[in-house]
């Protein structure tokens, strides 16, 4: 299951195998009904208000406009052939003006324009700071295309069920009763706070009664619409389109109509002194009940919206920088490219005030290079020996023998040094084993092998150089012992009698035939 | 003693001049250093344990002992071990080029003799 970020900003969870990349939203035809095939994107169930109030950008795969058209059918409160037109949903209808006295009297929340005190006239200027779902209708009106963003917010506003779930139970428990109440209510006190015509319809109930499942199921998403929205941006623009209708006021359009009362976050600027406490009481007694009914979430876009009433209230000139930055230039000219005296002087050894400690510098060494590299072998350098990194060496070719030739290597020395040799033995370097033999035994070419070894192992630690060629060793009796490194796999060991040939013929002739002789029996890559 | 031994080796170093590159004289019962000439500390002790582990080798393979005479070919270098009973053993180290041949025939067997009186005198 992998987690992508949506292109409407919400995570989309892909229970794909991470492998297959998911079809953009762009790229799915909302009409698209391919039975066959396998999507491999699955939208969260909040997107189905998308596709209700947007078809044209449908995201659902084929099995979720299943889904909905089987759910959204016959339980949406919706009508039909508005919501499900054989078996793809299809755009909210647009809403008028007419139908949307009926709607969402329920839930609305103070921070939303109230221009229903424009038609029920100044007597009901309190409720009228309440909010009413006339604006939200308005908002969705077929004359202006709603823009991306409003649709987002839906999408956000809702709760992860189904929206028609929610719609259902808005229109089935809560929105009845509370629009009865509230009815009764208003004919009886028509002058209640704001709070109880939260929940109470502000015009004529006749066509509310008429079809009071349809109009809250309308009221309730037109609401989140306008709530989520806020006041800022959609509001005016849809309010200048119904020429009817009284004006939202905004920001510092709200000194041409003060006797608007728009929102309750201009209300302390803009409303009367005696309205804003309870405009404000309003909207703090509305705001958790929204909550509980709709809201899923806090909206982005109440911060954008606040920030957007920021920036209006923001001169441009303090915001354009670059006019800032421009007039500076005019006024002090270019930057400065060079020291002034004043500076120099102030930073320089010479300042009045500042001290400047010697650094304390040892100097060059006492004793110069050459005895340092004489007492350490290597100077400095000798330190990070350990430190070089190693070289990878390749490994070695497995030996290969030419065994004819190996048998006249020892029928080559056995007549070159004649009755001196008394044994001659052939090994493999690595093991010992004994490859070949003229008077030998395994025995003692095992020892010398490791006799090698260790001599090897000890000149290491002796301040010398590495081993050569070859090692001799004078035994009792007038025999010598000579053990040849003749190849990196290869070695041999003879025993000869002094008696029979000079220590110097030994080591001028002998010792470098043989080298190359049993050299010369590897064969191939291991030569 | 160690004065004979010095003296045994200022006039090895006479003899071989350039071609010798450094040399000492140790005690084969434990390894230290008698005399030396350019060389390092660990020099005698370590050809002291080759000597013993040639030793060994030889006892066991049952091809005889050694005598008095281990060459080894370094590179770029020649070490010419000396045995020397009964207690001191000596270490030339001779440049390549050098005629090992006679340096085996006649310097060894003049330092070999020297190191024997040197030993008898203490």
């Amino acid at each position: 299951m992998k987690l992508f970020r949506g292109r409407l900003g919400f995570p989309r969870w892909s229970f794909t195998d991470g492998l297959t990349k998911p079809r953009r939203v762009a790229e799915r035809d909302p009409n698209e009904l391919d039975e066959g095939s396998e999507e491999t994107t699955q939208l969260p169930r909040f997107a189905l208000t998308h596709t209700a109030v947007r078809g044209a950008r449908s995201a659902l795969t084929p099995s979720d406009r299943r889904l909905a058209a089987e759910h959204g059918g016959p339980q949406r409160s919706l009508p039909e052939g508005s919501l499900a037109t054989g078996g793809i949903i299809q755009p909210v209808p647009s809403r008028t003006r007419a139908d949307a006295p009926a709607a969402g009297h329920q839930s609305g929340t103070a921070r939303t324009a109230a221009p229903a005190e424009a038609v029920q006239g100044p007597a009901q200027t309190e409720e009228a700071t309440t909010p009413t779902t006339d604006h939200a209708a308005v908002t969705s009106s077929p004359a202006e295309p709603v823009p991306d963003t409003e649709t987002t917010h839906v999408i956000e506003a809702v709760s992860d069920a189904e929206t028609t779930h929610i719609i259902e139970a808005v229109t089935d428990a809560d929105a009845p009763a509370q629009t009865a109440d509230a009815t009764d209510d208003d004919q009886a006190e028509p002058e209640a706070t704001a709070d109880s015509a939260l929940t109470r319809p502000e015009t004529g109930t006749s066509a509310e009664e008429d079809e009071p499942a349809e109009a809250q199921a309308r009221s309730t998403l037109a609401e989140q619409t306008t709530d989520e929205t806020g006041p800022t941006s959609q509001a005016p623009a849809a309010r200048k389109d119904e020429p009817g209708d009284a004006p939202v006021i905004l920001g510092r359009g709200a000194e041409d109509v003060p006797e608007a009362p728009a929102t309750v976050d201009d209300a302390p600027e803009d409303a009367p002194a005696g309205e804003a406490p309870e405009q404000s009481t309003a909207h703090q007694q509305a705001k958790p009940r929204t909550s509980s009914t709709t809201h899923a979430r806090p909206s982005k876009s109440r911060k954008r919206g606040s920030a957007t009433k920021h920036l209006e209230g923001l001169d441009p000139e303090q915001v354009n920088v670059i006019e800032q930055l421009r007039e500076w230039m005019e006024s002090h000219g270019d930057w400065p490219v060079a020291p002034t005296d004043e500076a120099v002087d102030l930073a320089s050894t010479s300042h009045p005030d500042r001290t400047y400690p010697q650094p304390e510098y040892g100097g060059l060494p006492k004793e110069p290079p050459a005895v340092v590299r004489a007492k350490n072998g290597r100077g400095f350098g000798g330190t990070l020996l350990n430190r070089r990194r190693r070289r990878k060496v390749k490994p070695r070719p497995p030996l290969e023998l030419d065994r004819q030739r190996l048998d006249e290597v020892l029928t080559e020395t056995r007549e070159s040094v004649g009755e001196a040799l008394i044994d001659l033995t052939v090994f493999e370097a690595r093991t010992g084993l004994l490859l070949a033999s003229d008077g030998g035994t395994v025995a003692t070419t095992a020892l010398w092998h490791r006799a090698s070894h260790d001599l090897t192992e000890t000149l290491r630690h002796a301040d010398l150089p590495r081993l050569g060629g070859y090692y001799l060793v004078r035994l009792t009796g007038g025999r010598i012992a000579v053990v040849v490194n003749a190849h990196p796999d290869l070695g041999a060991c003879l025993t000869l009698d002094l008696e029979q040939v000079q220590l110097g013929e030994v080591l001028k002739h002998t010792i470098p035939s043989v080298r190359r002789a049993v050299a010369s029996a590897a064969v191939g890559a291991s030569r | 003693m160690i004065a004979a031994i010095e003296q045994a080796l200022a006039e090895v170093r006479e003899q071989l001049d350039q071609a010798l590159v450094a040399a000492d004289v140790w005690s084969t019962r434990t390894g230290l250093g008698y005399a030396s000439y350019e060389s390092s500390p660990a020099t005698g002790p370590m050809l002291n344990t080759v000597v013993q582990d040639l030793r060994e080798t030889l006892a066991a393979s049952g091809s005889g002992e050694l005598d008095d005479l281990v060459v080894l070919d370094l590179y770029g270098k020649t070490a010419v071990v000396l045995v020397c009973p009964p207690g001191l053993g000596a270490v030339l180290v001779l440049d390549k080029h050098i005629d090992l041949a006679s340096v085996l025939t006649t310097t060894v067997p003049e330092l070999a003799e020297r190191l024997r009186t040197a030993q008898a005198e203490a």
